[in-house]
């Protein structure tokens, strides 16, 4: 999934999104060396709020270290926060910390509740300026909406992170859900679990397919006793597959061909064609080692 | 051992013993067609051939039209006396003929040039797995 790349005609629309002008931006560089001032006492009343809550301990007890090195990249932040130069650094850098937080499964709640308390501290500090910011207020205003636009970056890269580990976990599933593999030379098996629709016949299609390319195989034993339902569309299905295996110069067997589903695929009138079928695995796969030429009976235990 | 002998539109005629293997190109428009054709019924007409290798490995575009004037040039090389057999189906191709629903009754493949060859008898002996395409 691609990054989105942030270039300035969009900034610029971000910006106004989020209500945040130039003279906005410009009040809260007003206000950096003042703020930035106070950024360490800041950042100290900020950890101190947050000992008190009870998830403090998960993220630092383990690790001593842990608490000095987070509290130098939350000055760091804070830091180009106050600098307001809105450009690709800044936003790179707040996707940066969504997913350090995506990494470490930081709650929702948490971040939200940190940034409102941040925000607030640096209001505080603001209102205790006594003269030394010129717009007090307007300032406060700018700073709030600031502190709105940096979460919104990092809580979007933290859902942007999620949507791809789902989609990579569905995917693995499918993987996994459709094992065909080599069981002897020339012969593949897939045991087929679960429901047989239009866009899994696809995915089988494009696997057997593939490794029969790959590894020259002759035969291509399909078990269907996992396949939780026969009618007519899934005997459709069925049949396509072994008709595509069949330009691959590719035998299909299909196993696992309960009494049940025997009775039905005659009583709808479907007609296997030329394609064998078997009730177990154990007749496919002699049926299967008989293709490629080879006696099943000549493989004696050994005595 | 192989020996080439006729080039054109794309398609080349190869004799294997008595056996012909016709290489077609990326498509079957129908200047290939008509020169698969004229080679088979020029090929049929000389020395005894026995067998037709359809050889589709190139083949990067069917369609129903396409198959259906394939099957009949397979169906005449059959009426000439050969035994006729295809190889090379891409995967792609055989997935789209497969959502055109085409009718592969009686239709002889073989996974490769190899296979197609020893099922006729004319090579003996396993292809080496690591060189397949």
């Amino acid at each position: 999934m691609e990054r989105q790349q942030v270039n300035h005609y969009a900034i610029d629309e971000i910006l106004e999104k989020f209500d945040l002008s130039k003279a906005d931006l410009d009040r809260v560089r007003a206000a950096a060396p003042f703020l930035k001032q106070g950024l360490g006492e800041h950042i100290e009343d900020f950890y101190d709020w947050m000992s008190h809550l009870r998830e403090f301990s998960i993220f630092f007890d383990s690790n001593p270290g842990t608490l000095e090195r987070v509290k130098k990249m939350q000055k760091a932040h804070w830091t180009t926060f106050l600098d307001a130069n809105i450009d690709d650094a800044w936003f790179a850098a707040r996707r940066h910390i969504g997913a350090v937080h995506a990494h470490i499964d930081l709650p929702n709640d948490i971040y939200f509740a940190a940034m409102s308390k941040s925000g607030k501290l640096l209001v505080d500090r603001l209102r205790g300026a006594h003269g030394e910011i010129r717009e007090p207020e307007a300032t406060a205003d700018a700073l709030m909406k600031l502190v709105f636009l940096d979460a919104f970056i990092v809580i979007d890269e933290i859902a942007r992170i999620n949507r791809e580990k789902i989609s990579a976990s569905t995917k693995a599933l499918l993987e996994m859900s459709t094992p065909v593999t080599p069981i002897w030379e020339g012969i593949l098996l897939l045991p087929l679990v679960g429901i047989l629709d239009s866009v899994r016949t696809q995915d089988i299609m494009d696997k057997t397919l593939g490794k029969i390319a790959e590894t020259r195989a002759r035969v291509f034993v399909m078990d269907i006793s996992g396949v939780s339902a026969m009618d007519t569309a899934v005997a459709n299905q069925l049949m396509k597959i072994t008709k595509a295996t069949q330009l691959m110069g590719c035998e299909t067997i299909v196993s696992g061909l309960s009494p049940a589903i025997a009775r039905t695929l005659v009583e709808l009138g479907v007609s296997v064609g030329e394609v064998r079928t078997t009730a177990t695995l154990r007749d496919s796969f002699e049926l299967a080692l008989k293709a490629v030429g080879l006696d099943p009976r000549a493989m004696a235990p050994r005595g | 051992m192989l020996d080439a002998t006729s080039v054109g539109a794309g398609v080349v005629a190869t004799r294997v013993g008595a056996c012909l293997v016709l290489t077609l190109g990326e498509d079957l428009a129908e200047p290939a067609l008509e020169r698969a054709r004229s080679l088979v019924v020029e090929e049929l007409r000389g020395p005894r051939v026995d067998a037709v290798v359809f050889d589709l490995s190139a083949l990067l575009y069917l369609d129903s039209r396409e198959f259906t004037e394939l099957r009949s040039l397979a169906r005449m090389t059959g009426m000439l006396g050969a035994r006729t057999i295809f190889v090379g189906f891409r995967p792609g191709i055989i997935v789209h003929l497969m959502r055109l629903d085409v009718d592969i009754t009686g239709m002889h493949v073989a996974l490769g040039l190899n296979e197609a060859l020893q099922a006729l008898g004319i090579v003996a002996g396993e292809p080496d797995a690591r060189h397949a395409p």
